[in-house]
């Protein structure tokens, strides 16, 4: 084999290696470019849905799939003895929940549903400030629709209505 | 393929062409006043060198010059009588183009001795890649004579421009030695010694001395005989045809006392004499008795032309074509500039091979990662939730909006206690606080009492309760008070009872 012919040989080679390559880089890239594309859009979807999850769990711990009004009712009675409340008495409210058929329940699914309890109790004015101040910073959301406070003997008596809010799921 | 071969000598232009069936079916000389005579030999005693024999070349002065004019005429007469086409054109270059030189090396093989006189002609022509080929001489136990022909590159271009301007392309490029050696390839086999060559054109003679493998001596004399013979007698014809003889004759016997000098252990073993002198046959009678040795009349293969014996360079250099066995002189092209070694040629097909698979491993590296990553991300996007949670984020995700108006206002009334305890007038006490919520409004009904007296107008206390309802972050829009007396224990009291809406709610939570 000749010099020329090595050469050309040579040649050929690289320029076929060269335009291999180039095809190869620029098929490449128009994948790579897809791939980033869809990657920018499922991250975003990925944000969006981590958004919504997080607020969904955030809600979800404000209102629960399920009243447990035994538990929050039990906690109010713990606020009520650290506030130094007395003759703290809670009770539920019988077919005032919202789309409830039995009282303190809710057949309901898929629609937010209250719970209401009434609250009686005796207290100083600061033993009321307190209570009301824990009540309000218990985590799971309820609403105080109406408070009433007003002297009674050598203290204050205390009625306080609370809406507790749950969302039922249906299982 | 047709081809047309034409030898430029310092007297004449010949052409043999050759056809398709490689029958050589034309020849003609052109003849040219000669512009310089030319000497020059190989062998005998030159020393190793290089001999510049550009600067004796009568034709090529300037770009186009009568030369090229002239040569352009015999091409354009050559074509006339041509019949067919001329796919290629061959040249047998004038033999002062060709710069030659002797070289005595030790015995090895061909190669090395080329690369080796290569290297030296490179040097002293200061090319990079000389056109030059090298032809075996006599040889010893030890040594090994070599001739190399060189033709400069520069010259070579010459010619093609000049062949060019006739348009016309030249295909290769030979030298007269070269084309001679083709000649007499059949014969040379049979050579132990040496053969005698003598070609015979008007005023020149110059002879081969050819050996089984190369060339013993080269050389080119003028004669100096009459190139035509004088109209006149017969007597007066026949004594200036005696005394061309004896100028022929006598160049040849020194041209042959030359060779003896130079290698008087090598005897010529047999004479041939060739050209276009038309006293051949008495040329080579009177050699054949002068130096004792047969004397043929070239070529030794008939070849078919009509005057053969003046075309023996011509048709040897054809049958070589035809062979593809002549040697080509070809200024280096661009191939020649890249010498492309073994060990260079293998580095790059290895760097170019490892940096391709470096590329196509990287690219294919991150690709693939980039792939993966996206496949995650979509894993992620999709995770599988058990059915009860997926239901539970459905009812929430459903009732998102209406969750945040729930959740999102909130009156805290430890700020409106804390605000009580500290704002209220000194003199005034909360009696009553009634909270209650109706179509997400808030309104607070407080009732504060204080006791009536005489200094009730200077301390100001009603206006004092006002501005701290005015002023309270917690309430606004506040109603006109409702403000009634009343006693206990025997005492009076004012009952001021005001209704406002709460604010702000705390949107935090």
């Amino acid at each position: 084999m000749t010099r020329q012919n090595k050469l050309i040989i040579l040649i050929t080679y690289l320029l076929i290696l060269l335009l291999v390559m180039i095809a190869y880089r620029y098929n490449r890239a128009a994948h790579v470019k897809r791939l980033r594309a869809d990657l920018t859009r499922i991250t975003a979807e990925q944000n969006t849905t981590r958004t919504a999850e997080n607020e969904v769990t955030r809600l979800s711990r404000l209102i629960p799939a399920e009243a447990n009004s035994p538990a929050f009712i039990e906690s109010l009675y713990t606020i009520a003895r650290e506030s130094g409340l007395k003759q703290h008495e809670v009770s539920t409210e019988a077919g005032k929940g919202s789309g409830t058929s039995r009282p303190g329940g809710s057949d309901a699914t898929g629609l937010i549903s209250k719970q209401i309890l009434k609250i009686n109790a005796a207290g100083s004015y600061r033993n009321f400030a307190e209570y009301v101040r824990r009540l309000q910073n218990i985590e799971r959301f309820c609403r105080i629709t109406n408070f009433t406070l007003s002297p009674d003997a050598a203290q204050l008596k205390g009625t306080l209505t609370v809406e507790l809010y749950f969302l039922p799921v249906k299982r | 393929m047709n081809a047309l071969i034409i030898d430029i000598r310092e007297t004449s232009l010949r052409a043999v062409f050759r056809n398709d069936a490689g029958v050589l079916e034309y020849s003609r000389t052109f003849d040219f006043e000669p512009l310089k005579n030319i000497h020059g030999k190989i062998g005998g005693n030159q020393e190793t060198g290089i001999q510049d024999a550009e600067s004796d070349n009568p034709y090529f002065v300037g770009s186009h010059n009568l030369w090229e004019f002239e040569l352009k005429d015999v091409l354009k007469k050559i074509r006339s009588e041509v019949s067919t086409s001329i796919d290629t054109t061959h040249l047998i270059i004038p033999p002062y183009e060709v710069i030659t030189a002797i070289h005595q090396l030790p015995k090895m093989s061909r190669q090395d001795a080329e690369k080796l006189i290569g290297r030296k002609i490179s040097a002293a022509s200061k090319e990079e890649s000389p056109p030059f080929s090298i032809i075996p001489g006599a040889s010893d136990q030890k040594t090994q004579t070599w001739h190399s022909l060189y033709i400069p590159s520069s010259t070579l271009k010459l010619y093609r421009k000049a062949f060019a301007f006739s348009k016309l392309r030249l295909t290769s490029i030979t030298t007269p030695v070269n084309a001679m050696l083709n000649a007499f390839q059949s014969v040379r086999e049979a050579i132990f010694t040496t053969h005698a060559v003598f070609e015979i054109r008007h005023g020149f003679v110059e002879a081969y001395y050819i050996s089984g493998d190369g060339i013993l001596y080269f050389e080119r004399l003028p004669c100096g005989a009459p190139a035509t013979t004088p109209d006149g007698s017969e007597e007066e014809s026949e004594k200036v045809q005696k005394f061309r003889l004896f100028k022929i004759l006598n160049t040849i016997f020194r041209i042959n006392s030359n060779y003896q000098a130079a290698n008087p252990e090598i005897p010529v073993q047999m004479g041939w004499v060739c050209g276009l002198e038309g006293a051949l046959e008495e040329i080579a009678i009177a050699l054949k008795e002068a130096m004792g040795v047969e004397v043929g009349i070239a070529p030794a293969l008939p070849t078919g032309l009509l005057d053969e014996s003046g075309y023996v360079p011509l048709a040897g250099f054809s049958a070589a074509l035809q062979k593809e066995a002549a040697t080509f002189y070809s200024a280096p092209d661009i191939f020649h500039r890249f010498a492309l070694r073994k060990r260079s040629g293998f580095i790059i097909y290895a760097v170019a091979s490892i940096a391709a698979l470096l590329t196509f491993t990287l690219t294919e590296r991150d690709y693939r990662k980039l792939r993966t990553q996206v496949q995650r991300t979509q894993q992620a996007v999709t995770p599988k939730q058990n059915q009860a949670r997926a239901a539970a984020s459905a009812a929430y995700t459903k009732n998102l909006e209406s969750l945040k108006n729930v959740t999102s206002r909130q009156f805290i009334f430890y700020n409106l206690f804390r605000e009580l305890a500290n704002s209220l007038p000194d003199g005034v006490f909360l009696e009553n606080l009634e909270f209650r919520l109706k179509d997400g409004k808030g309104l607070l009904d407080i009732t504060a009492i204080a006791r009536l007296s005489d200094k009730t107008g200077e301390n100001r206390l009603l206006s004092k309760l006002m501005e701290m309802f005015d002023r309270s972050p917690t309430l606004r829009s506040h109603r006109e008070p409702a403000i009634t007396v009343f006693t206990r224990d025997k005492e009076r009291f004012l009952k001021i009872t005001v209704t406002s809406e709460v604010d702000p709610f705390d949107t935090t939570k």
